[in-house]
C-alpha cells in the first residue's frame, strides 16, 4: 500500500525490483495537470483481482469507512 | 458494435431486501455521477478523441460502465424484489415505488430522472479528458457515500469493487491525458515540395 513513505524510499530501498510507476515527470507545463504512468511488474491472481477490483497491488487502495470523511481539521493540527 | 456475456462483471447475491437502500443505489444507474452517464460521456466523447490510446481507453472504460451499469440495476432489483409493500412504505422508499414499482428506472437518489445535462462533449480533447478525470472521481466519492450508509456484506463487496475500478479508471484517463498532451505539442510541420505544374510560370519566363 502507498501511504506517506516517500516513493523513492518505497521503491529504492531495494535495487533491484520493478517499479510501477513513473517516479519524475519531465517537461512540466503551468496550466496542465499529470497523471504519473504505470509500469506492469507484479499481478495478483485473477480471484485476487476480481476480490480487489484491480489485478494490480500498486493501484488497490481500499476505502476505510468513516474515517476518511472529510472533517475541519483542529487549529493544533492544521 | 459490441459482443454481450450473459454474467455480470462481479457476482451479486444480496439475501436481505432492503428498498430504502435501493432508492439510494439507484443514483449509480441513472444519477449525476452514475455509469449510464459515465458510459454515455466516454462512448461519445470518443469520436472526436486524438491518439489511439485516449480513443481506445474511451472505448474500454466506457464498455465497462455498461458493464457497471447492469451491476448496479441487479443490486437494485434484488434489494426490492422480495420486500413487501409495507417494508417499502416504512424504509422511505414509498416514492419510488408509487412512479416505478419494483422496477429499475434511471433516476438519481433525489429522484431526478436521467439526463444527458448529467454529461459533457465539447470535442476537445484536453477539455473532456480532464472532465473524464472529475467524472472518475465524482463516482468514487458517490461509492464512498453508498457505503457509509450499509453493513450488508452483500451490498459492500460489489460497491467496494465498483470504487476500486473508479480508481483504476481514473488512473487510466491520466495516462491518456499523457499521450494527449504529448501529441498536441509535438511540432507538426510538413514541408511540400512544389509540384511541376505550379512551377510551369517560372519556366516559361
Ligand atoms: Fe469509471
Amino acid at each position: 500500500m502507498i501511504n506517506n513513505r516517500r516513493l523513492d524510499e518505497m521503491y529504492y530501498s531495494n535495487p533491484e525490483a520493478c517499479i510501477p510507476q513513473e517516479l519524475v515527470i519531465e517537461n512540466v507545463r503551468l496550466a496542465a495537470a499529470y497523471v504519473p504512468y504505470q509500469f506492469m511488474c507484479e499481478v495478483f491472481s485473477p480471484i485476487e483481482s476480481l476480490a480487489a477490483g484491480t489485478a494490480f497491488p500498486e493501484l488497490f487502495s481500499p476505502y476505510n469507512r468513516k474515517d476518511n470523511e472529510n472533517r475541519p481539521c483542529r487549529l493544533s493540527e492544521c | 458494435m459490441w459482443s454481450y456475456d450473459k454474467i455480470l462483471q462481479y457476482p451479486i447475491k444480496i439475501k436481505t431486501p432492503n428498498p430504502g437502500l435501493a432508492t439510494k443505489i439507484i443514483s449509480q444507474y441513472g444519477g449525476p455521477d452514475g455509469e449510464l452517464a459515465a458510459s454515455l460521456r466516454y462512448l461519445s466523447q470518443r469520436f472526436s478523441m486524438v491518439t489511439p490510446e485516449a480513443i481506445a481507453t474511451l472505448n474500454d472504460i466506457g464498455t465497462e460502465e455498461l458493464a457497471h451499469l447492469e451491476m448496479i440495476g441487479t443490486m437494485v432489483h434484488q434489494l426490492m424484489k422480495n420486500a413487501t409493500v409495507e417494508e417499502i412504505e416504512s424504509s422511505g422508499a414509498g416514492a419510488y415505488y408509487t412512479d416505478h414499482g419494483r422496477g429499475v428506472y434511471p433516476q438519481a437518489a433525489s429522484g431526478t430522472p436521467f439526463t444527458a445535462a448529467f454529461l459533457q462533449v465539447k470535442g476537445d480533447p484536453i477539455v473532456d479528458l480532464t472532465e473524464d478525470l472529475a467524472a472518475e472521481q465524482k463516482a468514487r466519492g458517490t461509492y464512498e457515500w453508498l457505503i457509509n450508509q450499509t453493513d450488508d456484506p452483500d451490498v459492500l463487496e460489489p460497491l467496494k469493487f465498483l470504487r476500486e475500478r473508479e480508481v483504476v479508471h481514473y488512473q487510466r484517463f491520466g495516462e491518456a491525458l499523457r499521450k494527449v498532451q504529448d501529441y498536441l505539442q509535438e511540432p507538426r510541420l510538413f514541408i511540400m515540395p512544389k509540384p511541376d505544374f505550379l512551377r510551369s510560370n517560372e519556366l516559361n519566363r
